[in-house]
């Protein structure tokens, strides 16, 4: 027991996260600094879920990632499990490189036109055909009573295809259409639970035609109904 | 009826069943010995870090049993330490980190949280160099190597 406490109670996983946990990312950069055994416990907390870009409404508690070294996202996207994206950044996606091994959840945000350049680039099928087991996937959109139409968004539609573990598809900020609901039924041949939060009530739900999937309709400041 | 506890440095505490019960450890030990008087052997906890243990288990003998602290955010989770508390946490930073391994080993949930949110408040806001400092931590990388680590997690610096 001749090494430092303060060592010690970083070799132990459990007892390092409960610290981490209260502490924000530019905390966590410096603690990775410290020490080795510092190091190799902050790594797969600090990079488990990373947000890039500037979120719409954007809270103070988020990190934002605009111009910096990407080295670090090169070397551990092995540890990343949820990665969220915004806005312009959408087109240093690659820069996650194809092994994000473990990537679960996937957030876009679907309402700037640099997502559908990040798509014809093909930058972004590259992401997710390298990461099969992405499972959730939230697409968000900021337009007020936007619509996803299959016309206007086959694109992302499209996507699904590529998609196979995908389970949760998550549409935050628009209703959906119609063709739009068949297209999703169509591609995501394993998907289980589709959630839509819808800001203002324009329009009525629509509810897929096969009972395969729990559906779930949220309005905001309204309540949430399931069907 | 009390309970004798023994540091790894064999020396003897009598405590109330009531504080010593404060660690789910001993108090599952109890339960399945039974009814008995023999010491309870506690080889990971020395002396000093059982007093201090006890300390804390003695004061918060009545607390009723802990509401887990959840929050939508963990980041957004209070860092607010009570005031006896604070005060019980103002030991030097080697005795701080041996509560918190004496805490996990006891199994006592809110002693553990305080001594990580005492830990968290420390480093908050600091450079690597004064949380070394602060812990008396001796750097292991070459400079070559912090340069790197630094260059790496950039990102997150930038707020």
């Amino acid at each position: 027991m001749s090494e430092l406490a303060a060592i010690r109670v970083f070799e132990i996983p459990e007892l390092a996260i409960l610290i981490f946990d209260r502490l924000n990312r530019a905390d966590l950069a410096a603690c990775a600094q410290v020490h080795r055994t510092w190091h190799d416990a902050v790594i797969p907390f600090h990079y488990a879920s990373v947000m890039i870009g500037k979120r719409y409404r954007s809270t103070p508690l988020e990190t934002r990632v605009d111009t910096a070294s990407w080295e670090g996202f090169k070397k551990h996207s092995r540890h990343m499990r949820e990665l969220e994206v915004h806005g312009s950044s959408i087109h240093k996606i690659s820069l996650f490189g194809l092994h994000c091994t473990g990537l679960r959840t996937l957030s876009l945000d679907i309402s700037d036109d640099t997502f559908q350049h990040a798509l014809w680039a093909g930058k972004l099928l590259k992401l997710i055909s390298n990461n099969p087991d992405i499972s959730t996937l939230r697409l968000k959109s900021h337009c007020e009573s936007a619509v996803i139409e299959f016309e206007h968004h086959f694109i992302v539609l499209s996507m699904l295809r590529y998609m196979p573990g995908l389970k949760k598809l998550i549409i935050v900020g628009s209703s959906l259409g119609q063709n739009a609901v068949d297209e999703i039924m169509r591609c995501a041949h394993r998907l289980e639970e589709l959630d839509v939060t819808m800001d203002t009530v324009d329009r009525d739900p629509i509810l897929p035609t096969t009972g395969r999937i729990f559906w779930i309709v949220t309005v905001a400041n309204v309540g949430k109904g399931v069907v | 009826m009390p309970v004798i506890l023994v540091s790894s440095d064999a020396q003897e505490f009598k405590v109330d069943k009531e504080v010593a019960e404060r660690s789910i450890l001993i108090k599952n030990m109890l339960e399945d010995v039974g009814e008995s008087d023999s010491p309870i052997p506690l080889p990971n906890v020395t002396a000093a870090v059982l007093t201090k243990v006890i300390e804390y288990c003695e004061h918060h003998r009545n607390d009723p049993v802990q509401v887990p602290d959840e929050t939508d955010d963990p980041r957004k989770r209070s860092n607010d330490i009570e005031e006896w508390d604070m005060k019980f946490m103002q030991v030097d930073q080697e005795m701080l980190f041996e509560i918190i391994l004496a805490a996990n080993y006891l199994d006592i949930k809110p002693l553990l949280d305080v001594g990580c949110k005492t830990v968290a408040n420390i480093i908050k806001g600091k450079t690597p160099e004064e949380i070394r400092k602060a812990f008396n931590i001796v750097n292991d990388f070459t400079p070559e190597e912090e340069a790197q680590i630094k260059k790496e997690n950039e990102w997150a610096e930038d707020r």
